[in-house]
C-alpha cells in the first residue's frame, strides 16, 4: 500500500497527460483537415481563374498563360503548376517544366473531383486540385456546324512546404502547451494533494501526543473531514478502550498495594510494638506468630496476584490427563470438613460415583477447591452446601449451591471482579483476597469450560461450572 | 484514657491494641463495623481509632453514626486508602485525623495523645497540678523535682485526674475512661488504684493532692 499521495499525483498525472494527449491529437487533425481544406481551396480558385484564359476557337483550344505560369513559375506561396486535360483526360497541355508527351501522368485522374497529394518533379509534396469547365467559345456568330466544346479540367498543383511548415509548428505548439501543462498540473497537484493531505497530518499529531499516562485524550473530530471520520471514530473507540483498560489495570495495582499495607502495618506493629520494651519470652513469641500471620497473607497475596497475572498474560500449560472428576470433588470437599464443622455448614453431596474427564487434574483441583471453599466459608453459619454434578453430553456439569441470605443479585456480576469481596468474606481475612472467583474464572476458561453464578432462589447462590469432557474415551476407558 | 480500635484485621488489632495498653490505655478492640457501633454509643471513649474498610458497617458510615449521635470522641481514621480525596472525605465525615497504614507505632501513639489532649482543652504535654508535673509524651511524673515510679494503671489514672484538674471526678467516670471491657468490674477496683497512687504521690510535710469527696468522686488538687 504504497503512499496516497504518490498515488494520487501519479493517477491524477497520467489522466491529465492522456486527456492532453487526446486533446492535442484532436487539434492537430482538425487543424490540418482545415488548412489543408483551406489549401485545396485557393487550388480550385487559382483553376477556376486560369480555367477562364480557356477559349475554343472553331475547334482549337486557346490558351494564354501568365508568362511565369507557362515556365512553371515559383510564387513566394511555392512551386505553382498547371495542367489542361481534355474530355478524355489526356493532356493538353501543362507548365513547361512538368513533363511533356505521352508518357506523362496526368496530375489528376479524370475521374477525381476532390483534391489530391501529388510529388513534384523534384521532389517535395503538393496538392492538385481541378475544375471541370466549358471552354469559352470565340464563335459568336453562333455556327451550327462548329461542334459544342466539350468538357475540360484544368488542374493546379502547389507545393505544400509552407503548408507543411506551418501544421508541424501548430503540432509542435500543441505538443509544447501540453507538456507544459503537465507540468504546471502536476505542481499544482502536489500543492493540492498536500493540502488535502493535512488533516491526517493533524490527526497524526493528535494522535502522536497521546501518551499511556493520559488516555483520556481523544481525537478532535471536528477537525477530521468527513471521510476519516469513520477513521477518527473507530481511533477514539480504540482509545476508550485501551483508557478504561489502563484504568482497570491501574485500579488492579492500587487495590494490589493497598490489600499488601494491611498485612504490612500488621507486621510492623507487631514488630514495633515488641520491641518498645524488654518483654516475657511468651510475649515476644506471640508478637513473632502475628508478624508470620501476617507475612503468609502477603505471601498467599503474592502468589496469588501472580497466579492471575500469569493467566492473564496467557502462560499456562496445561497437562491433560483421564480422571475421575467425582473422586477430586470428593477429595477437595475433604479438606473443607473443618471449615465446615465450625461454622455449622451442613454439606450435602449428590455425585455420581464415576465421571470420567480428561482434562489438566492439578487446575481443575485449584478451581474446584476454590469453588467449595467459598461455598463452605460465604454460606450462612449454620446453613448448608449442596455439591452436584452431572455427566451432560460431551460435557460434566458441576454445580454448587449454598445459602447466602446477605447477598443482593445486583451483586453477582461484580463477583469476577479482581479484589471483589462479599462483606462476610472479610471476617476471615487470613485466606480471601477477593482473588479466588477471578483466578477460578480465568482457569476454567483455560481448560475451556465455563463458569456462570446466579441466585436460584432469594437467598441461594449458586456457581454453574462446565466442563468439555475431553478425549475421556481413550487409553484411560480400555 | 479509654480507646476504641476497630479494625478487622486481627494481627494489626492486637499488636495496636497492646501496644496501647502498655502506654496505659484502656483499649475496647472492634473486629467489624456493628460492634464498633455498640462500642462507641457507650460514649465513654477518650479516642476512636478507625480502619475504614470494616465488614457489616463501614468505617465512614459508623463516623456518620458517631457525628450524628453527638459523641463528641476524637476520631483517628487508620486505613490503607491514601488519595488525596480519600483523606478530605474521611475528615469531612467528621474525622479528627487520618494515618495511612502501613505506619510507625510510636506516630500513631503520638496523635493519639495529641487528640486526647485536644479532648480535654490541655495545649501542652505537660501537665502541672500544684508541685506535680506530668509530661504525657514521655510519661514522666514528677512531684518537687522529685520523679515518681507508676506503673501504667495508676499512671493512666494520674493523668486522667490531671486533665480534670479542680474538677470532682466520679468512680464511674474513673471507671469509664481509665478501664476496658477485659477490667472485671470490681467494687473497690477504683479506690483500689486510688490509695496506690495517693500513697506514692504523698512527701511529707506536703499537703495530699488526692483529695475525696464523700459520695461524689475525687478532685486532683485545689477545686477551681
Amino acid at each position: 500500500m504504497g503512499s496516497i499521495r504518490r498515488r494520487l499525483i501519479a493517477g491524477a498525472l497520467v489522466a491529465t497527460a492522456a486527456l492532453l494527449s487526446a486533446g492535442g491529437v484532436a487539434l492537430d487533425r482538425v487543424l490540418r483537415a482545415t488548412l489543408v481544406s483551406e489549401f485545396d481551396a485557393t487550388l480550385a480558385a487559382r483553376a477556376r481563374t486560369l480555367a477562364a484564359l480557356v477559349e475554343q476557337d472553331e475547334g482549337l483550344i486557346e490558351m494564354e498563360l501568365p508568362p511565369e505560369l507557362e515556365a512553371g513559375a515559383q510564387p513566394e506561396a511555392g512551386p505553382e503548376y498547371f495542367e489542361l486535360q481534355d474530355s478524355d483526360g489526356r493532356v493538353v497541355r501543362r507548365s513547361k517544366s512538368l513533363s511533356q508527351g505521352e508518357a506523362a501522368s496526368p496530375l489528376l485522374p479524370p475521374a477525381a473531383d476532390a483534391a489530391v497529394a501529388w510529388t513534384m518533379p523534384g521532389g517535395g509534396a503538393a496538392r492538385a486540385a481541378g475544375v471541370r469547365f466549358v471552354p469559352r467559345s470565340d464563335d459568336s456568330t453562333g455556327d451550327p456546324e462548329s461542334p459544342a466544346p466539350a468538357a475540360m479540367m484544368l488542374v493546379v498543383a502547389r507545393g505544400t512546404a509552407a503548408l507543411d511548415r506551418l501544421l508541424a509548428r501548430l503540432r509542435w505548439s500543441v505538443v509544447g502547451v501540453a507538456a507544459a501543462v503537465s507540468a504546471a498540473a502536476a505542481c499544482v497537484l502536489l500543492w493540492v494533494v498536500h493540502r488535502g493531505l493535512s488533516p491526517v497530518r493533524v490527526i497524526a499529531r493528535q494522535i502522536e501526543g497521546v501518551q499511556p499516562e493520559k488516555l483520556t485524550a481523544r481525537i478532535d473530530m471536528r477537525r477530521a473531514p468527513r471521510e476519516l471520520a469513520p477513521l477518527v471514530q473507530k481511533l477514539n473507540d480504540l482509545l476508550a478502550r485501551l483508557e478504561s483498560a489502563f484504568e482497570r489495570e491501574r485500579a488492579f495495582a492500587a487495590d494490589a498495594a493497598h490489600e499488601l499495607r494491611t498485612p504490612i502495618a500488621g507486621l510492623r506493629a507487631s514488630l514495633e510494638v515488641a520491641l518498645t520494651r524488654p518483654r516475657p519470652a511468651a510475649e515476644l513469641r506471640a508478637a513473632i506468630e502475628d508478624g508470620l500471620q501476617s507475612t503468609r497473607r502477603m505471601q498467599g497475596l503474592v502468589e496469588a496476584l501472580l497466579a492471575l497475572a500469569r493467566l492473564e498474560a496467557g502462560h499456562v500449560s496445561l497437562r491433560p490427563e483421564s480422571f475421575d472428576l467425582a473422586e477430586l470433588l470428593r477429595h477437595c470437599g475433604d479438606g473443607l470438613v473443618d471449615t465446615a464443622r465450625r461454622r455449622r455448614v451442613e454439606v450435602s453431596w449428590s455425585v455420581p460415583g464415576c465421571l470420567l474427564i480428561r482434562a489438566d487434574r492439578v487446575r481443575l483441583a485449584q478451581v474446584l477447591g476454590n469453588l467449595l471453599d467459598n461455598a463452605v466459608s460465604h454460606a450462612d453459619e449454620g446453613g448448608w452446601v449442596e455439591v452436584a454434578a452431572e455427566r451432560r453430553p460431551g460435557a460434566v456439569a458441576v454445580s454448587i449451591a449454598n445459602a447466602a441470605s446477605g447477598l443482593a443479585a445486583e451483586e453477582l456480576p461484580r463477583m469476577f471482579d479482581r479484589f471483589w469481596r462479599g462483606d462476610a468474606s472479610r471476617h476471615d481475612a487470613g485466606t480471601h483476597f477477593g482473588l479466588g472467583l477471578p483466578l477460578a474464572r480465568r482457569l476454567v476458561a483455560v481448560l475451556g469450560g465455563e463458569i456462570s453464578t446466579e441466585l436460584t432462589a432469594p437467598g441461594v447462590f449458586r456457581v454453574c461450572l462446565v466442563l468439555p469432557e475431553g478425549a475421556v474415551h481413550d487409553a484411560s476407558m480400555r | 484514657m479509654r480507646v476504641l480500635l476497630i479494625e478487622d484485621y486481627e494481627p494489626l488489632a492486637k499488636a495496636v491494641a497492646n501496644g496501647l495498653r502498655d502506654e496505659g490505655y484502656a483499649v475496647d478492640v472492634a473486629a467489624d463495623g456493628e460492634s464498633g457501633w455498640w462500642y462507641a454509643s457507650s460514649g465513654s471513649h477518650d479516642a476512636v481509632i478507625l480502619d475504614l474498610m470494616l465488614p457489616k458497617l463501614d468505617g465512614l458510615s459508623l463516623l456518620e453514626r458517631i457525628r450524628a449521635r453527638k459523641l463528641n470522641v476524637p476520631v483517628l481514621i487508620l486505613t490503607a486508602r491514601d488519595t488525596v480525596d480519600d483523606r478530605v472525605r474521611g475528615l469531612n465525615c467528621g474525622a479528627d485525623d487520618y494515618l495511612v497504614k502501613p505506619f510507625a507505632f510510636a506516630e500513631l501513639l503520638a496523635r493519639v495523645r495529641a487528640m486526647v489532649r485536644r479532648k480535654y482543652a490541655a495545649r501542652g504535654p505537660i501537665l502541672s497540678v500544684a508541685d506535680l508535673e506530668i509530661d504525657t509524651a514521655a510519661r514522666l511524673v514528677t512531684r518537687a523535682g522529685r520523679r515518681i515510679e507508676l506503673t501504667a494503671r495508676e499512671y493512666a489514672l494520674l493523668e486522667f485526674l490531671a486533665l480534670r484538674a479542680g474538677q470532682v471526678v466520679s468512680r464511674t467516670e474513673i471507671w469509664e475512661h481509665v478501664y476496658d471491657f477485659h477490667d472485671s468490674p470490681a467494687s473497690n477496683v477504683v479506690d483500689v488504684y486510688v490509695g496506690y497512687l495517693r500513697r506514692k504521690l504523698n512527701q511529707p510535710g506536703a499537703p495530699p493532692l488526692i483529695r475525696t469527696r464523700r459520695g461524689q468522686g475525687y478532685v486532683l488538687g485545689e477545686p477551681g
